[in-house]
């Protein structure tokens, strides 16, 4: 496989961070992080990275001003800095630096939890106790407040209790009003109630599901409530799209809306404590969870970033007793808000990251070919950045270097950039090589051809033709070649195996080694595109607890129900037929096989034809068999299977809870023991 | 059988079950309580309280402070009722007090006697494992005082804890010396002697009103500026010197889908210091006498006072958690303590020397005095790690993931020789039988195969002497890979809970590791002197040994810090004809080391360190040649540039010849960037660079180091070289130059 790397020169590399940064404007300190920084490869694991970004200073005090567990803050477009004081019931305004501009609501606010400010300078603060938002001019004057909107539309039983609020370019407001679990409330800018924006969903759970068929009306209602989360905080970008975070929310934590308010994000990396969430200059999405952690995504949703931590009680810039808010200013800094401390922390961004943003930039605005140098010189630093090969693929693929791009693509996990450029060098392939293909098919036709001609003529085949016939005599070859009949007609052929001694235990155990040779094949050796699991990982250990696992206990609990309920089949039979209906698999998968590595996704559907066509196969085939060898009706033989499918399910539940049993009993003991030890000495 | 007779049968077996089943638990526990008749170690103890005879002592006779002793440069003033000295420079006149606090302070009984009394110490009472403090007020101890030519001999007696013990202070032409000897220390039963702090307030100032800074040990070298930081500090720094005691200290648990916090700097010199700037009086404390097991404290005010005072508290006995219960633990204090002579060496400066750089001079001038470190050779070269075989896992089994032969090692280094970079201090790591995270703990020291063989590696390490470069190996003779078995009685580090110490690693192959046991790193380190006797490769670099420093429990007996110390030191002796480098070794290690690698450059980021200073290369400049951490990891490499010309250290890589995507199902996951194309022209520039500076300092030390404006800082040479390095992002002029923002100019002796 070649990588695809250029050799950049240091001086070049040096000449292009001094441009950066001469753009960015930062003092690069040469400081070090108390944490370690982490990114995604492309299977979505985590691994090292350089540091993104490094604490750089703390502002404990405007002015005079502290702050008593403050819980937001935010920096307009003149990367002026609002704090929420909420312990002391005010917003200070200040310079990014610390420096004191205002004060503003005192005497006004009890407790703002959130603040906003438009274009134009007005702060709107969301002061959950006194159930308003207050809108102050930029001099501090209150011009205006919202309560709860007028009429039924926003619900009666639900209260307004604005904690946190974004305003859009027309003045409409989105808050979230603690326990409204509908979603964000939008009021216009008179206050009239415009309706519900970005609510969560609940998933449901199979618990849930039979309760409700089976619970009566009565302890239906006296079933806790099923609520969806609601969002914890939420902010909006230029071009007025709102994001939210939510807890509790597993992958979707976090969300993007468009102007229809559905989710544009897949899943990102969950985090029960999520709390804020921020929008920095390349559309890069800023997240941050009580405990310190903070991510940064591109704006489709890659991770790019991950750092920061719990403070250890020693006093380390970068790490959080408790994290409420982060915001960006121009250059890029994050600021970050711990409640506990009082105190916020910025953060710098490093030479790497302004490379990768730059990468990233051109890559987003569609400068594919422009991108590629920065990407490798990302790669050059950290090699583990799986996410630059998509852009390099994508820049190979625009020059038109297929093979290239495909590499890349593979490198980067890049599935549908893969499928599209290995499309093209099939393409190519084909294109070049048809004649050759052809020729060479009429090549062997003529060989087969020719020998089957000689030996009709001289029998030159003959000694060979003998030999694979009496091979097909030996015993356990025939009954292997009984699995040829069993597609033709299930039913005969399972009576053959129950009652005419048609297989032996010793062709049906080959059987199932040959089905579990090609399961494996399958999982690990398919092609890129339809592989599952990751290169180069294996878990055979699993696997064989898995296949014959299941296939182990599928046969033991059918026999023990078949035996309860009148069936006619042994052990023996059941074992023997089961490995005969497998057949489809074996003959049918290592075609699909074979296929996964030639097919693009354009195909897909090919495999996914056959992949139906096995499993309907084996489906039928196993239940003919069943009621073949256990001579059931039809509906007995259904009875029968899903009595079976219980009994599997009673057998690992009782596997799981007397391993548990067994783990405490260990502990107790293990327990006394050291209390003796304890004790004694 | 009949029924009867069946009956009879299970009835026997029932019986001889219970009957072996009682015997059974008998057994445990006889075995249990026979086994923990734990003795102590060789450590002394101190002596039953109602031994001391106190006839003998004569109480003073004044109240009042008196000048105790006095030479050509200075006078000691004691105060006889808190133990308080006051330290006068008679040239200048001014002075250090050691005891402080006025009426404005508003300190509680605990404070205000702790902070007016000389000497303090704190105990355990009974069970609890909560310490409690006694100074020279509270708990009202009998102070007899013996006057001596040179100071003054205070025997400490407090009737009712029964404790008693000496102080000892000396009066010196540079400053001052206090002891507590082991033999003075007199205990009772209930109350246990846990530590003693010898004149912690000694220069300590209040609130912003003397100008100055503390230096700390962090890193390389950490100031606390003495500014009034209006309460905005809550916790102190407080810090084992020469790291975390594993048998004792808790770690922090890992994760693996989290970032982690870094571990903070570990403490390398015990020293610390106490520049009053505008005075010009400096103090320079270094811990002499049991030094092995001691905490560094310094408090910047508004940490429970108002006072900035910085010290080091010697330690005995130390709260350990024994465990109860599969998961869980109490805490417990221990009834053995660590008794040995303990004490410190002011050192007062004054004039132009009552600053760092001052500060380093003297405390090399102690270190070469002591004999604690010796003049090496200090030539510059480029130190070049190659990573060569990790281990990862494979359907059931490790596989073997090699990353550089011995052959593709050598064609980077003649590939890198004809570009010039001609100094090279090669590290070949995971070199071992099984790569590098298998190699601990395995003292086979075969080659792996993968990687090419022993002759190889030999002849290649004579190809390389004939050109002058010396060819190291790295090995860690302290860990252990947990895949192994082991003696677990007598070669593993078991901590005071009698559990199995345990190194975490934060990855997911092994989690963790253990350490070996003095005993078995010296028979294993023997093990590979013989086997490399006869061969040219006689160049070793060691990892854990140097940096890591432990007391434990093993066969049955606690062993202190001390000893440990002691084992190192002979495994060091053994390696006399080897070059040795060591990974960021304590001080106790100097002499033994002919390269420092991994130089701290950084503090660990605490709120209240004003700045980071190379007090470290100040000292070692001159002496022992020190290198950098890798380049390879930095995301700010312009800014790392920087540092590594102010502090004139010398830089260093880790390459590989494969990608380094191939490590991540490795233990080395974290090593992600290391391949040798992508590097190649960075160790080319890098190279020219640091070595065009370091001929033109010229192996001279470094003389004095300021910071002259808002990062901008100036470091001299004694060969009279200046080097002007910019951090900040604006031109900064100096001498008619304007010096480009993020850059660096050196300034050469006409």
């Amino acid at each position: 496989m070649n990588k695809i790397r250029a050799k950049s020169r240091f001086i070049t590399a040096l000449l292009a961070f001094g441009i950066v940064l001469s753009c960015i404007g930062m003092a690069a300190h040469a400081a070090s992080a108390p944490y370690t920084t982490l990114t995604e490869d492309y299977r979505g694991r985590l691994v090292s990275s350089q540091d993104g970004y490094l604490p750089l200073n703390t502002i404990t005090k405007v002015g005079d001003y502290e702050f008593n567990k403050a819980l937001d803050i935010f920096i307009d477009d003149d990367d002026i800095l609002y704090i929420a004081d909420t312990g002391n019931g005010r917003i200070i305004v200040s310079t990014l630096e610390g420096e004191l501009i205002s004060v503003i609501g005192e005497g006004i606010l009890t407790a703002p939890s959130g603040i906003f400010v438009d274009r134009e300078g007005n702060i709107y603060a969301a002061d959950p106790r006194k159930e308003k938002v207050f809108v102050f001019s930029p001099d501090g004057e209150l011009i205006r407040e919202y309560t709860k909107p007028e009429g039924s539309l926003y619900g009666k039983n639900n209260r307004f209790v604005p904690q946190k609020l974004v305003v859009d370019a027309a003045g409409s407001l989105y808050v979230i009003s603690e326990g409204n679990t509908n979603g964000i409330a939008q009021l216009s800018k008179q206050g009239e109630f415009l309706g519900y924006f970005g609510a969560n969903y609940t998933p449901l759970f199979i618990h849930e599901i039979i309760r409700r068929l089976t619970f009566t009306k009565e302890q239906r209602e006296q079933l806790k409530l099923n609520v969806p989360p609601s969002p914890k905080n939420l902010t909006i970008d230029d071009r007025g799209l709102v994001y939210t975070v939510t807890q509790g929310a597993g992958t979707k934590g976090l969300k993007k809306f468009n102007m229809a308010g559905i989710n544009m994000l897949d899943d990102t990396l969950p985090d029960e404590n999520i709390t804020d969430v921020a929008i920095g200059q390349i559309e890069n999405i800023f997240v941050v969870s009580t405990e310190g952690y903070i991510y940064e995504y591109s704006r489709e949703g890659d991770l790019l970033f991950l750092f920061g931590g719990r403070d250890d009680g020693k006093n380390r810039s970068g790490l959080f007793v408790s994290a409420a808010a982060i915001d960006v200013d121009k250059s890029g800094h994050l600021y970050v808000l711990d409640t506990e401390s009082n105190k916020i922390q910025i953060f710098e961004k490093t030479e790497y990251a302004s490379i990768v943003h730059e990468a990233l930039n051109l890559y987003q605005e569609g400068y594919y070919i422009e991108s590629k140098d920065p990407w490798e010189e990302v790669l050059r630093q950290n090699s583990l950045f799986d996410y630059a090969y998509r852009g390099i693929g994508q820049a190979h693929y625009k020059l038109e270097n297929y093979e290239q791009s495909l590499a890349a693509f593979r490198l980067g996990g890049d599935k549908a950039g893969y499928s599209s450029s290995f499309w093209e060098v099939r393409n190519i392939f084909l294109k070049n090589n048809m004649l050759k293909i052809f020729l060479f098919l009429v090549l062997i036709w003529l060989v087969v051809k020719t020998v089957r001609l000689l030996n009709s003529m001289f029998g030159l085949l003959v000694p060979v033709q003998k030999a694979i016939a009496s091979f097909r005599e030996v015993s356990v070859v025939r009954e292997l070649r009984f699995v040829y009949y069993v597609p033709k007609n299930p039913a005969d052929a399972y009576y053959g195996i129950k009652r005419e001694g048609k297989v032996s235990i010793l062709s049906s155990t080959i059987l199932y080694i040959i089905f579990f040779v090609i399961y494996l094949a399958d999982k690990y050796f398919s092609g890129f595109l339809f592989k599952k699991v990751a290169e180069g990982h294996y878990e055979l250990a699993t696997d064989i607890a898995s296949v014959f696992g299941v296939i182990g206990l599928f046969i033991i609990c059918n026999n023990l129900i078949s035996s309860i309920r009148d069936g006619e089949g042994k052990l023996r039979d059941i074992y023997c037929s089961l490995a005969y209906s497998i057949m489809p698999y074996i003959f049918l998968k290592p075609v699909a096989i074979v296929l996964s590595h030639v097919l693009t996704y354009n195909e897909a559907f090919i495999i996914n034809l056959i992949n139906i066509v096995i499993y309907a196969s084996i489906a039928v085939l196993i239940i003919v068999m069943i009621k073949e060898i256990q001579n059931y009706s039809l509906r007995e033989t259904f009875k029968n299977i899903a009595l079976t499918l219980f009994t599997m399910l009673i057998f690992v539940i009782s596997a799981v809870v007397i391993v548990a049993l067994v783990n405490q009993v260990v502990d107790f003991i293990l327990s006394i023991a050291k209390e003796v030890n304890y004790r004694v000495s | 059988m009949s029924r009867k007779r069946i009956g009879v049968r299970a009835r026997n077996i029932v019986v001889s079950a219970v009957v072996i089943a009682l015997v059974a638990v008998l057994a445990v526990l006889v075995y249990v309580t026979t086994r923990n008749a734990v003795t102590t170690g060789k450590s002394v103890s101190a002596k039953d309280f109602s031994l001391l005879d106190t006839s003998l002592l004569s109480r003073n006779i004044s109240d009042k402070p008196y000048i105790a002793a006095e030479n050509d440069r200075l006078q000691m003033i004691l105060d006889p009722v808190s133990l308080g000295i006051t330290l006068v420079d008679k040239a200048s006149g001014e002075r250090l007090e050691s005891v402080h606090g006025t009426e404005e302070d508003k300190l509680n009984a605990s404070w205000k006697g702790f902070l007016g009394s000389g000497v303090s110490i704190e105990f355990f009472n009974g069970d609890s494992p909560s310490l409690e403090r006694a100074d020279m007020f509270n708990h009202k101890p009998e102070v007899y005082i013996e006057n001596r030519d040179d100071g003054f001999k205070a025997t400490i007696v407090y009737e009712k804890l029964k404790i008693a013990l000496d102080v000892i202070a000396e009066l010196t032409e540079d400053g001052m010396k206090v002891t507590v000897p082991a033999d003075s220390i007199y205990e009772g039963e209930q109350y246990r002697l846990a530590s003693v702090y010898l004149y912690p307030f000694m220069g300590a100032t209040r609130l912003g009103e003397e100008k100055g800074y503390m230096l700390l040990p962090e890193g390389s070298g950490a100031l606390i500026d003495l500014e009034d930081n209006k309460g905005r500090f809550r916790a102190p720094y407080s810090k084992k010197v020469y790291g975390d005691n594993i048998a004792v200290d808790r770690e922090i648990s890992q994760q693996y889908n989290r970032p982690n916090v870094k571990a903070p700097e570990q403490i390398i010199m015990p020293i610390f210091g106490m520049a009053h700037t505008d005075r010009k009086i400096a103090l320079l404390g270094i811990a002499e006498e049991g030094k092995y097991n001691c905490q560094l404290l310094a408090y910047p005010n508004g940490v429970s006072t108002n006072y900035n005072w910085i010290t080091i508290k010697y330690l005995y006995r130390e709260d350990y958690i024994t465990q109860v219960s599969r998961s869980s633990g109490i805490r417990a204090a221990p009834k053995e303590g660590d008794f040995r002579d303990v004490g410190v060496k002011f050192t007062v400066l004054t004039g132009e020397k009552a600053n760092y750089s001052g500060m380093a001079e003297a405390y090399r001038n102690y270190l070469v005095e002591n004999g604690i470190i010796e003049k090496k050779n200090t030539d510059y070269n480029i130190r070049l790690d190659f990573l060569g075989a990790e281990s990862k896992e494979w359907i059931v089994m490790k596989t073997i993931v090699p990353m550089t032969t011995i052959s593709q090692m050598e064609t980077m280094l003649k590939e890198l020789m004809e570009y010039g970079v001609k100094d090279i201090l090669p590290t070949y790591m995971g070199w071992q039988k099984g790569g590098l995270s298998l190699s601990y703990g395995d003292n086979g020291y075969k080659v792996e195969e993968k990687l090419g063989s022993l002759r190889q590696l030999d002849t290649l390490a004579k190809e390389l002497k004939d050109q002058g470069i010396n060819l190291m190996l790295y090995q860690d003779f302290l860990l252990a890979n947990t895949s192994r078995n082991y003696d677990t009685q007598s070669d593993i580090v078991k901590n005071l809970s009698k559990n199995l110490a345990k190194k975490l690693t934060n990855k997911r192959l092994y989690p963790y590791y253990y350490y070996l046991t003095p005993k078995r790193s010296l028979s294993d380190a023997r093990k590979y002197i013989k086997k490399f006797e006869g061969t040219d490769l006689k160049g070793i670099t060691f990892g854990s040994v140097a940096n890591t420093l432990f007391s434990y429990f093993s066969g049955g007996n606690i062993y202190s810090r001390q000893e440990t110390k002691k084992a190192a030191d002979t495994m060091m002796e053994g390696f006399g004809e080897f070059s040795k480098a060591m990974i960021q070794p304590f001080d106790y290690m100097w002499k033994y080391a002919d390269y420092y690698f991994d130089i701290p450059l950084y503090a660990s980021n605490y709120n209240y360190v004003s700045r980071e200073i190379p007090f470290l290369p100040m000292v070692l400049k001159g002496y022992m040649p020190y290198y950098a951490d890798y380049a390879n990891f930095e995301p700010n490499k312009n800014s790392f540039l920087l540092k590594m010309v102010e502090y004139g250290a010398y830089p260093s890589f880790i390459l590989t010849w494969e990608e380094s995507s191939e490590l991540k199902d490795t233990n080395s996951s974290d090593i992600f960037t290391s391949n040798y194309d992508d590097f190649k022209s960075m160790v080319v520039e890098y190279y020219n660079l640091l070595k065009e500076i370091s001929d033109k300092t010229d192996g001279t030390a470094i003389t004095r180091h300021d910071i002259i404006a808002d990062d901008v800082v100036k470091v001299q040479y004694e060969n009279g070289v200046e080097i002007l390095i910019n951090y900040s992002n604006r031109e900064f002029e100096y001498k008619q130059d304007m010096i480009a923002p993020q850059s660096y100019k050196v300034y050469e002796v006409n």
